[in-house]
């Protein structure tokens, strides 16, 4: 089964995220910051990474950026997804490393879809 | 009027549960998965009844809320065992004495001491440890000067680690051939023989005071383990860059397996080894 | 054997410049250390945040906000809230770690905060609320649920009374989120936070 990390400070995201991408055939595992996240990537492997901006202690940026200069992150499609709707934003997002960014609140079947084509999934 | 309930134990339900899961997995990293209800319902209860506050939510107030932390500390200290002995989580040691000593000689210019500070070192069982491992299975040993530091904020532990008395209980995990070369029996307790214990310099250090570190400089490896799980945010961060500060660019950070460096503070790396996840002061820190 | 004591632990010399203008042109260790010693002089507030704006080390932007936070007087705390509208994500999210553990220092400033014209700085106050150790917390969460016109800022408000929401205030929050009939996850969100607080 593909595996996801769902990276986000908020508890109530992370747990509506793992409702949707395990209906969509996904293992999701959780960390609060960017810092978990590298821990978590470090130890075991994904398929997809779906990431906040804001965070404590290591935002979303600096995960992707410090992620896709490790050989166990630097080829994991990952989906951005953020409150900020500047189009510098978007910018910043695709500059540190993300494939796709999105606004948030991201519809159900918007982030399925999205999560299924980006790892591979067929629907 | 009604009866009075039958009994007063403390009730956790499932959404209690669910609630403190999360609250406690976003302070200290450490997730209790449904199979472990039993286990965390049974300490809380145990905190619950302790301070006298039966109703869940009342409990969990003072968790969040008190501004001491003192209750979040003692349930911290339930939830993880907090035992100290010789050789306690000996892959980290493994990993000091494989990978992370050889990388920090690599640097080293000849004579130049390598440095490492066990903090909180309690009543010396992890100074001594690193020590023995150091002088057992280090190959370079003989090559390089090694200073050991040992601090805690407890004078009393650090008069204690300092006389190197200890049970058979505490030293259980280490090595007979270990224990007859580094220490004497002495009616029926284990004594560190004095070059070792003469070898380590014990101080007391209070790591959340920057101010008060001053002398604390220049070390190559820090053995920070089941402390700062315990501190509430504010003293996290002050204790980080405290430990920031005594360490040598690309130094190494050594945390409890309980603890993560994602709930402390974000001035390290993380480094991983084939024996552990440790943490490192970046090389181009500007010092 | 290779193991050896210093036989005296080296006696720090005593901190001898002026930590005002060590912040602003020593060493990136005596930047933090002036930064700590500032920590206790309420007039270093525009000092240290001067630095704060200029300043390249990480290391030493955290103990300047870490002394900012210590202060915790008015200004320290207006300034930290003017770095939720910074454009850098880092210092943004700093600038919140440190004023969720100022407490009651930051309720007056963070009224505000949560009134804020632009939505994300709305959200950045909210998350503030995450921490705070005040019992107000959950009052002004909700407060701010139910009047909030902006999706996003409803949800972060959401996350925090999951965690500290008490069971009065489910009502106001099913006639919060009832402004929203078309976003799924804040309907997810509501009942969360209504299962986890009943």
């Amino acid at each position: 089964m593909a595996r996801v990390l769902v990276v986000d400070d908020a508890t109530t995201v992370r747990m509506y995220y793992r409702d949707v991408l395990e209906e969509a055939g996904f293992t999701v595992e959780e960390a609060v910051n960017g810092f978990e996240g590298l821990e978590k990537a470090i130890e075991q492997s994904f398929d997809l990474l779906v990431v906040d901006v804001n965070m404590p202690k290591m935002d979303g940026y600096a995960f992707l950026r410090q992620g896709r200069a490790m050989p166990e992150l630097r080829a994991v499609p990952a989906l951005m997804i953020s409150t900020e709707s500047e189009p510098q934003d978007s910018a910043r997002a695709y500059a540190a490393g993300a494939n796709l960014y999105l606004v948030k609140p991201v519809q159900p079947q918007t982030l399925a879809e999205a999560a299924r084509v980006m790892a591979g999934i067929a629907s | 009027m009604s009866a009075l309930p039958a009994s007063r134990d403390p009730e956790v339900t499932e959404s209690d549960f669910t609630r403190f899961r999360d609250f406690f997995y976003r302070k200290t990293g450490i997730m209790f998965g449904d199979n472990k209800r039993y286990f965390v319902d049974k300490r809380l209860q145990e905190r619950m009844l302790a301070i006298g506050q039966i109703a869940f939510r009342d409990y969990f107030n003072t968790l969040r809320f008190q501004a001491s932390g003192e209750e979040f500390q003692a349930l911290v200290n339930l939830m993880t065992v907090n035992e100290t002995y010789f050789y306690r989580e000996e892959y980290q040691f493994h990993c000091l004495v494989r990978s992370i000593l050889p990388e920090i000689v690599r640097t080293k210019r000849r004579g130049e001491p390598v440095r490492i500070w066990s903090v909180p070192c309690s009543t010396g069982e992890e100074p001594y440890s690193i020590a023995f491992q150091l002088l057992d299975h280090w190959a370079d040993v003989d090559h390089y000067d090694v200073e050991i530091v040992a601090s805690d904020i407890d004078t009393h532990v650090i008069e204690q680690a300092k006389r190197g008395f200890y049970g058979e209980r505490s030293v259980q995990h280490v090595p007979r051939t270990t224990l007859d070369r580094f220490t004497r029996r002495v009616r029926g307790a284990y004594e560190v023989i004095p070059d070792i214990r003469d070898s380590i310099a014990f101080t007391r250090v209070n790591l959340s005071d920057p101010l008060s570190t001053r002398q604390f400089r220049d070390f190559d490896v820090v053995f920070c383990r089941n402390l700062l799980i315990y501190f509430d945010d504010a003293s996290r961060r002050d204790a980080a860059q405290t430990i920031y500060d005594a360490l040598n660019p690309g130094g190494f950070v050594c945390l409890g397996h309980s603890e993560s460096m994602s709930r402390i503070s974000s001035l390290f790396a993380i480094r991983k080894f084939a024996e552990a996840i440790v943490y490192q002061k970046p090389f181009d820190a500007e010092s | 054997m290779a193991l050896v004591r210093r036989t005296t632990i080296p006696i720090p010399a005593a901190a001898p410049e002026d930590p005002r203008d060590a912040l602003a042109t020593g060493s990136a260790a005596a930047r933090r250390e002036a930064a700590h010693r500032l920590a206790s002089d309420p007039e270093a507030v525009g000092i240290l945040a001067t630095q704060l704006a200029r300043e390249p080390e990480n290391s030493v932007r955290e103990a300047i906000l870490a002394a900012l936070g210590r202060l915790g007087t008015p200004e320290a705390v207006e300034h930290l809230f003017g770095l939720l509208g910074s454009e850098d994500v880092w210092l943004r999210n700093a600038a919140i770690e440190t004023l969720q553990v100022m407490d009651a220092a930051v309720l007056g400033a963070l009224e505000d905060g949560l009134d804020h014209s632009d939505s994300d700085r709305r959200i950045f106050a909210v998350n503030v609320l995450v921490s705070l150790r005040h019992p107000e917390a959950a009052s002004l969460a909700l407060r701010t649920l139910g009047r909030d016109p902006h999706v996003n800022v409803c949800a972060a408000a959401l996350d925090v009374l999951a965690e500290i929401g008490t069971p009065e205030m489910i009502p106001e929050i099913d006639a919060a989120v009832s402004r929203f009939p078309d976003e799924p996850f804040l309907r997810f969100a509501a009942k969360t936070a209504k299962r986890r607080i009943a």
